[in-house]
């Protein structure tokens, strides 16, 4: 059982939900322009994902919603629908310092939602301070890019921490 | 899979340029949902709820 959703399109190719609590979340893909540069990677299929909630009654608070995980399996399925070839690339928000809390919580909605339809990479991205942020990619287990892409992400990211 | 000299060149800047979209994207989600668009979509979702019991 999962909530309704819809797709509101856009240039990041927004979703929305609302749940049982009223709690509105907003999930977005953003075609990502930066990381086209790596060859033999289709320019259409890297997207970077966020989700956000973008209402919260007052009352509300943000507790383990079951319902959650697999409607972002639904929309996971609704997406990848569009092309097989999709990568989707995830950090976990790190303006709080809290990224490593959302890392598990997003691992427990991938490990509930994932039906083994899709696969998760992941990995830890340094900055020059050597703080680490969790960064994972998420692709279809039948991507027919499945190997080129696992290898190209593990040394993008190899060769980036290495400088550091 | 071969990566380009002007891929590597930019390798540092990949943990920057990831946070710098991630805020912008946040930011973007917030500013949705002002619009016309968003909030005729989620009153249609809060409908779907209201008649669907135990939602």
């Amino acid at each position: 059982m999962a909530y309704n959703f819809e797709f509101i399109g856009g240039v990041n190719n927004s979703y929305t939900i609302v749940t049982s609590s009223d709690v509105v979340y907003e999930i977005k893909f953003k075609p990502s322009t930066y990381l086209v540069e790596y060859e033999n990677l289709d320019d259409n299929s890297i997207f970077e994902f966020v989700i956000e909630v973008i209402y919260r009654p007052e009352n509300v608070a943000l507790t383990l919603d079951k319902l959650l995980a697999p409607t972002i399996n639904e929309i996971f399925k609704d997406f990848y629908n569009l092309n097989n070839d999709y990568v989707t690339i995830y950090i976990c928000d790190s303006s709080d310092g809290k990224q490593f809390v959302r890392k598990r919580k997003f691992d427990y909605w991938f490990s509930e939602f994932n039906d083994y339809t899709f696969v998760k990479f992941d990995d830890i991205i340094l900055d020059a301070n050597k703080n680490s942020f969790p960064i994972s990619f998420i692709l279809k287990r039948n991507n027919p890019n499945f190997v080129k892409i696992f290898k190209a992400f593990t040394a993008v990211i190899t060769d980036n921490n290495q400088d550091k | 899979m071969n990566i380009t000299s002007n891929s590597f060149r930019q390798k540092d800047k990949l943990i920057k340029y990831l946070i710098k979209s991630q805020k912008e994207l946040l930011k973007e989600c917030h500013e949705d949902f002002k619009t016309k668009e968003f909030q005729e979509a989620i009153a249609r979702l809060r409908a779907k709820n209201k008649s669907q019991n135990g939602l």
